[in-house]
């Protein structure tokens, strides 16, 4: 008799403060799980955790069909200004633009981090495809010595219309792997996507600058995987709550910039049963808000924002602060100021209640006896039982302010808690109006495992045939999310953009079509 | 006369975006692009049309085209520095007020993008109360002021002077001249004398869209539905509410034409759209044309919601804005009334505001 093998999966988070590992059996029950501090290589942290979740699950590395990790290095890269390459960008738009310079209303001190300038050359394309000025390949040459000779460390081209046409942006790419014989890496923001220039250019300079983080970040982890003995592919899961390879990963980075809390709503609201509620994930550096309808994290209306930059790619809805169990906590006589610096991965170590010189939002939790830790010390903090109190209230009331950001009508959805740092409150909060799911700690390493696998058309077509057009395209995407390795059974459409363009004979349209189905079973 | 500073453009924005009708264009670049302007050159002299001399010589102006298009190929920023030296040239005249040829959208703060660098005053006023797709379609055109010269610059400082034989023909000539620029372009129409100015635009639109702006920031900040504040600051009312349940988009003869279906438990409410939200219906019956001012406002934000950025699933609530009486004169409404748009349909004319309206309660 045969006997059929279990198959199990395996959920990854790289949070900025710890690194959390869930094992999944074929029918989605957690197995095993565990939380280890992330460490500076990322990848020891993730082999400490595998090596241990194996031997707890007394699972094999062969049985493992998938490893799926979800991480928000890059988004803390962004917020905290660290590991980022400095950028230069290219402006393919003949008519030189100065309306609007780049990096505009970007918070100043992220900016002088990673920006360098920007030069505009020749091309571009007007909405009906023909190009405002011709391009210049000696002009585009001396643009990139320019950026070369300023010490840029990676490229930003953004062109006018390039999602109509990326012929231009490619040849910048061209030119420039040229000269910097492939040292300096290329973001091209035609493959970034997305109508309207400036947001493009935005997630284009993002990507650009946080290229380092994710090829740092993983590096060598296709080595330890099968040092350990996994056979089974890896993936990044992205912002919308699918799934890349890590190639993908590496080269269009911030497409996974809010894949953390997207992985921890949907991981949440699994673990708590639900379909509609408020998700709030308490982290080690930043606690967010969201809201998931129909199991779906809601997204955001029409500007995409992180750290006060507008991006145009969908991302969840959700408010953040900079507030998390590792944060500094500075007392003045009036004031106090809790993050956004964080401890991060050191907060086990730095916070003064583990023998560390900084005070920590831990360390008052400690002191309050809202959580013990095993190996922490609270008398090692000398603020006064009242200064801690203060200090919470004001955690509290940051926390109050956040959930009260959504609006009116979804108040009265339930709220789950998630998240490392959700124990670190007071159960009284919000009237007790909120859930701890079993495995709270590890919701997002459970939603990374849970993540689906998409296909997405995003091309210009006409419209004259409207219905024949959208359901051929439809089914493109959907034979594409299959071919991904998506279950055909469970694979439909979620979403369909249609961008109009005005003047532009034959009713000419950008479509976006996004087809997502679940994993196969195992 | 008035100082206009940054800290007046978030307000103007979103007052922009409630009066455009959902046309107009999202205010969105724009708004930084006078924001860039404004920090790099300073404020903005804004006179009120008491302060009008005779003699003056007041330009509206603005962006024409599609609104896709200005944010992929966004403006030099030195459109308007070419245009009006090529105006002076043309009438041997010094301009010395500029003014939104439309209020609503993004052309609300055109004057603010190139007022600073030109140092001239910006006039309080607008052409149309609101926003319109047509050149025709302004106060000035029907009170009898001549379109001519008209001005169109592109990003590339190409340039067309058109004397036109009636306002129409400019709409006409106009729009094909947009389309060879790249369906993007900088304009100034319908010149006029200080006397003109103030006979014939709707005074103080800029301090009112700001002043709509200001209610529904203060309401949001309170803490409170910025809804009840815009209703009242605007003495509008509210149609009804739901969830957008299907939108029909289509581009045709240059406009974006369509409709957007709002549903809720007992009623459908279907949106008209050519740029612009013109035709309300409830369950197949009409409540509200234009020229009212027919806004989606998000509920979840609170934000206005523009006939390109709709989206399904959202929650909206409806409104009505009352219109500039100009336009419900038999004169204006032939004008830019709903025949003039294809709906066989006469004016409906909006009953005085109710109170407040939960909008809660109206979605159940």
């Amino acid at each position: 008799m045969m006997v059929k093998k279990q198959k199990y999966k395996v959920g990854i988070d790289i949070g900025g403060t710890n690194t959390d590992l869930v094992l999944v059996d074929s029918e989605n029950a957690i197995v095993a799980q565990t939380k280890t501090a992330t460490t500076t290589d990322i990848n020891s942290g993730i082999k400490t955790a595998l090596t241990h979740v194996l031997k707890e699950s007394q699972v094999n590395s062969e049985e493992i069909c998938g490893i799926f990790i979800g991480t928000t290095q890059i988004a803390n890269a962004i917020l905290q200004h660290k590991n980022l390459y400095k950028v230069g960008v290219i402006r393919v738009a003949g008519h030189h633009p100065t309306s609007i310079p780049s990096c505009f209303l970007w918070p100043q001190e992220l900016k002088n981090s990673l920006y360098v300038d920007t030069i505009t050359v020749g091309g571009g394309y007007e909405c009906d495809g023909y190009p405002i000025t011709p391009t210049n390949h000696a002009e585009i040459k001396a643009a990139i010595e320019a950026l070369v000779k300023k010490k840029v460390e990676s490229i930003a081209v953004v062109g006018a219309f390039s999602s109509l046409n990326p012929c231009q942006e490619l040849l910048v790419k061209e030119i420039a792997h040229q000269i910097t014989k492939g040292v300096i890496p290329i973001s091209l923001s035609h493959q970034i996507g997305g109508t309207g220039f400036i947001e493009r250019e935005n997630s284009t300079i993002l990507n650009a600058a946080v290229k380092q983080v994710m090829t740092k970040a993983f590096q060598g982890l296709a080595s330890t995987c099968s040092e350990l003995g996994f056979v089974s592919p890896m993936w990044i899961t992205q912002n919308n709550g699918s799934i890349i390879d890590l190639n993908h990963a590496i080269e269009f980075p911030i497409l996974t910039i809010s894949a953390g809390p997207t992985n921890s709503f949907i991981g949440g609201m699994k673990l708590a049963k639900m379909q509609d509620a408020i998700v709030i994930d308490v982290g080690g550096t930043s606690t967010d808000v969201g809201i998931v309808r129909k199991g779906i994290p809601r997204r955001c209306l029409n500007n995409s924002k992180i750290g006060g930059i507008s991006l145009n790619f969908p991302m969840p809805d959700l408010y953040s602060i900079g507030m998390g169990g590792g944060s500094h906590i500075e007392v003045d006589k009036s004031k106090v100021q809790i993050g956004p610096q964080s401890c991060g991965n050191r907060t086990f170590i730095d916070s003064l209640s583990f023998g560390g010189k900084q005070l920590t939002l831990t360390d008052i939790a400690l002191v309050l006896g809202h959580v013990t830790i095993p190996g922490a010390e609270s008398q090692r903090v000398l603020l006064s039982h009242k200064g801690c109190r203060a200090v919470l209230d004001e955690a509290i009331k940051q926390l109050y302010a956040l959930v009260g950001k959504i609006g009116p009508e979804e108040q009265s959805l339930p709220i789950i808690m998630i998240g490392g740092g959700s124990s670190l409150f007071p159960k009284k909060l919000l009237d007790g109006r909120f859930v701890i799911p079993p495995y709270a700690h590890v919701a997002n390493a459970y939603g990374a495992a849970l993540a689906q696998i998409s296909g997405v058309v995003d091309t210009v077509v006409s419209l004259e045939d409207r219905q024949e057009v959208l359901a051929k395209l439809q089914q493109q995407a959907i034979q594409m999310a299959i071919q991904k390795g998506a279950d055909y059974q469970t694979v439909k459409v979620e979403n369909i953009e249609i961008i109009p363009y005005h003047y532009v004979p034959n009713r000419m349209a950008r479509v976006i079509i996004h087809a997502a189905g679940n994993q196969p079973p195992l | 006369m008035k100082k206009l500073s940054l800290s007046h453009l978030d307000d103007l924005a979103i007052g922009a975006a409630i009066l455009g009708s959902g046309g107009g264009g999202d205010p969105a670049y724009p708004y930084m692009m006078a924001h860039h302007v404004m920090q790099e050159w300073g404020s903005v002299s804004l006179i009120s049309p008491a302060e009008l001399k005779p003699d003056d010589f007041v330009v509206p102006i603005g962006v024409i085209g599609a609104p896709l298009a200005e944010i992929e190929k966004i403006e030099s920023g030195r459109e308007f520095n070419i245009l009006f030296e090529i105006l002076e040239k043309t009438v041997q005249k010094k301009i010395t007020a500029i003014v939104p040829f439309e209020i609503g959208g993004g052309n609300a703060f055109t004057p603010f993008w190139i007022a600073p660098i030109v140092k001239l005053p910006v006039l309080d006023a607008d052409t149309m109360g609101r926003a319109f797709p047509e050149a025709q379609m302004t106060s000035c055109g029907l009170l009898g002021a001549s379109c001519s010269p008209c001005v169109i610059t592109d990003c590339l400082g190409n340039t067309a002077v058109i004397y036109a034989n009636n306002n129409l023909s400019l709409e006409k000539i106009g729009r094909q001249i947009t389309i060879a620029m790249g369906s993007t372009a900088c304009t100034a129409l319908y010149p006029l004398t200080g006397t003109q100015a103030k006979k014939m635009t709707f005074h103080h639109s800029i301090t009112r869209a700001i002043a709509l702006g200001k209610a529904h920031r203060e309401a949001k900040q309170a803490g409170q539905d910025p809804l009840n504040a815009i209703l009242h600051a605007s003495k509008g009312t509210l149609v009804g509410s739901g969830k957008i349940t299907d939108i029909d988009r289509a581009i045709s003869k240059g406009f974006l034409k369509g409709s957007v279906v709002v549903q809720n438990k007992t009623d459908h409410i279907e949106i008209l759209f050519q740029n612009e939200f013109l035709l309300v219906k409830v369950n197949g019956q009409p409540v509200a044309t234009t020229p009212d001012i027919i806004s989606l406002i998000e509920m979840e934000t609170g934000f206005p919601v523009t006939s390109e950025s709709l989206q399904y699933g959202i929650k909206v609530n409806v409104i009505v804005l009352p219109s500039p009486a100009l336009w419900t004169t038999p004169e204006g409404l032939a004008l830019v009334g709903p025949r003039y748009f294809g709906y066989d349909m006469d004016y409906i004319p909006q009953s005085k505001p109710k109170s407040s309206v939960d909008p809660v309660e109206v979605i159940a």
